[in-house]
């Protein structure tokens, strides 16, 4: 499989700096401004480097901007099915063959409703080098030992 | 590939949305959708709430917006719903990477969260 649409950073002059780091938010878990959230990614917001991103079924990756001023869209269930696992994995490799080649790297947690379909959008995509999954236990967020592995793939 | 469902998609309980029309509106795709009341009486009613609200753009996902808007020649309201042309151009290719075809690029189900995130977000 190629991928020649995807600019590499050398060609455009730009060395990926930033650091992804993709929570999966459709477990309703995890979300941005509640005590677990922010338990978690405490020492991120003060890595320059950071972005902190949500992954989001069937949406692909949302901003943590949009996941505040627009929770009603994320709010409702959504049953998953084969057309929402296509939508879903469409968004997301735009998004990475978009912004991914401005990012030095991409951290997430080994669980969550997207695992599936983003491990079929980077499965032999360049990309693919340049993801740490870090491992933790199902809904299990508020555990040491995770957020310190989160926190050392993003130093 | 289709871009925009042409099936008619249930807003909640409110309309359904039928396609009507796609236009150019550089650098979006605007899929424009005409409203259906199921009940005209409360649909007018909830819709007369959101005055100030309409020609606002919703973009909760990169790359795609709604936008509800009163037609200049019709007493109706429109659902728009606009994608980066660069965005929606990537979703393409990444169909053709990863052999993935679905029967439109936006689906039914996305056409309605915005629509009915729109709606909610407009409430207050």
């Amino acid at each position: 499989m190629t991928h020649s649409r995807q600019t590499p950073s050398i060609l455009t002059g730009l060395a990926p700096q930033r650091i992804g780091v993709l929570l999966p938010i459709q477990s309703h878990s995890l979300w941005p401004r509640t005590d677990v959230y922010e338990w978690l990614v405490e020492d991120l917001r003060r890595n320059d480097k950071v972005d902190l991103l949500g992954l989001v079924y069937p949406f692909g990756i949302v901003s943590e901007r949009h996941l505040l001023e627009c929770p009603e869209t994320f709010a409702s269930p959504i049953c998953r099915g084969k057309r929402l696992d296509q939508e879903a994995a469409l968004r997301t490799r735009a998004w990475l063959d978009l912004y991914g080649p401005g990012y030095e790297r991409f951290v997430l947690p080994k669980y969550g409703d997207m695992m599936g379909v983003w491990s079929r959008v980077v499965d032999g995509h360049p990309i693919a080098r340049r993801v740490r999954l870090v491992p933790v236990r199902r809904d299990r967020w508020r555990d040491s030992t995770f957020k310190l592995a989160l926190e050392k793939q993003t130093r | 590939m289709r871009i925009f469902p042409d099936t008619p998609i249930t807003i909640g309980t409110m309309a359904v949305a039928r396609l009507v029309g796609i236009e150019k509106v550089p650098p979006y795709l605007v899929g424009r959708y005409r409203l259906q009341p199921d009940d005209s009486i409360e649909f007018t009613d909830q819709v007369g709430a959101l005055q100030g609200h309409f020609g606002l753009r919703y973009e909760p996902i990169f790359g795609t917006w709604a936008s509800l808007v009163i037609p200049e020649d019709r007493d109706d309201v429109d659902l728009l719903i606009g994608i980066d042309t660069r965005f929606g151009r990537a979703m393409v290719e990444a169909g053709e990477d990863l052999q993935i075809h679905p029967p439109s690029l936006i689906s039914e189900t996305t056409v309605r969260s915005l629509a009915l995130g729109y709606l909610v977000s407009a409430r207050g």
